[in-house]
This record gives C-alpha cells, structure tokens and sequence, in this order.
C-alpha cells in the first residue's frame, strides 16, 4: 500500500482545519457561523468534555460491525498491542 | 481531513505495535453531500469506502459513543441548518435522535487502560497524527 500525499503537510492537520474554519466564517451567511460556534459553546457548558472518559479509566470493550458487516472485537485488538480509537462524526 | 491525515499516518502506527480503528454513528457511509468543488473533496478518495486501510466500524445509534461519554444532541435550530446544508443525519446515520459523538482520540493499551484521551467540544479541531504517535512512543512496552 503505498501512502499518497496529503493535500496538507503531514503534521498539520489542524493547521488545515483552521484554514477550512476560517474559509467557512468567511462564505457562510454570518448567521449560520454564529449559530454552529453559540451551539458549540452551549454545548461546552454542558461539561461533557469533563464526563467523558480520561486517561486513568478502564476503557469499555465493544464488538462492533465494520463497513462489510464483519464484527470486530475491541479485546482482539488490544492482545496484540495497543489501540488508537477514534471516534468521529461521519464523512458526509 | 482527520480520516485522510490517519491514513497516511496508519502504517507509523502500526510500526509501534498499535492498532488504528475509526468509530462513527454514520451507516451510510456512501451518500456524499458536498457540493461539487468544496474543499474537502480532495481528500474523500483518500477516506473513502475502500481508501481506508484500518478499519471503520459503525456504531449504529452512537451505543458505544456513550458509554465512552461522547454522544450529545442537536437544538432544532442546528438541525434546520444542516438540513438546509443538505445534511439530514436520520438519513446519514438510520437513527432519527439526530445524536452525534464528540470528535475523540483515546490511546488504550493493551490492559485495557486509557492512557491518553484527547475530546474535542469544537469537532472542527481533532486530534493531531503526530502527536498520538508521539503518545504511543512513550508507553510502556508492556
């Protein structure tokens, strides 16, 4: 497997995610920027970033089905070394 | 861009002894959005269905989003907005509780301990590659 190029310098993703955050406050109808950052803000409020699991805590296990429906077991991973899990939204 | 930046990070990863696997709510990971031209079009093939080479499991109604405290919900204002954008999540994700996970990173090891947890109110920041290869270089070997 060969490894294409980034459309962004390695070690810089949120370099470019502040490129598109930036792009986006400028061709957005200012309502609508206004609207995303007072909901993230509400949602901060919240304190569900202090409720969600830290470091120190066991992590649960799961069994979830990839894209072709074959399930993978999160214990399976972890007996051969540690585990990245990165949870995110959907690519839309 | 987060996808695409931990593809190309994916075999550095692994290099360390470490498994990569993606968690998302969306079921209907084939159904575009984006206009023609937006910006993130060049990266969708590198994160597409088959691009991807670690895999991206479907956590249908965000089930284990919330037992990692992730999941939250939508005023009705931001949900008329993105179905204005296009986007209509019950569709997306076959779940109308328009319910989604914070972006978040955690790095496990293999006794099951979190040792790195990286959650982003702002889904428009994620977590850096670099820095969670950086995390992985200094665990304990066993």
């Amino acid at each position: 497997m060969t490894t294409r190029p980034l459309p962004f310098p390695s070690g810089s993703l949120n370099a470019a995610l502040d490129a598109f955050k930036a792009a986006c406050a400028r061709n957005w109808p200012p309502d609508a920027f206004a609207l995303v950052n007072q909901t993230l803000a509400d949602l901060a409020q919240t304190g569900i970033q202090q409720a969600a699991l830290q470091a120190g805590h066991t992590a649960p296990s799961f069994s979830l089905p990839d894209q072709k429906g074959r399930l993978v077991h999160s214990q399976e991973l972890l007996a051969h070394g540690p585990l990245v899990l990165v949870f995110y939204r959907g690519m839309w | 861009m987060e996808q695409a930046a931990l593809q190309h990070s994916v075999a550095e990863i692994e290099a360390l002894g470490a498994t990569v696997v993606a968690v998302t709510p969306e079921v209907r990971g084939d159904i575009r959005t984006l206009p023609p031209g937006h910006p993130f079009d060049a990266v969708f093939d590198q994160t597409g269905l088959t691009a991807r080479t670690f895999p991206v499991l479907i956590d249908r109604g965000n089930t284990v989003a919330r037992q990692y405290g992730l999941v939250h919900g939508f005023p009705p204002a931001l949900r008329a907005l993105y179905r204005q954008f296009g986007i209509d999540l019950a569709v997306h994700n076959e779940d109308d509780s328009w319910t989604l996970p914070l972006p978040a990173t955690f790095v496990i090891d293999r006794h099951s301990i979190i040792q790195s947890a990286d959650v982003r109110v702002d889904y428009r920041n994620r977590a850096e590659p670099t820095q969670t290869i950086e995390i992985l270089k200094q665990l304990p070997r066993r």
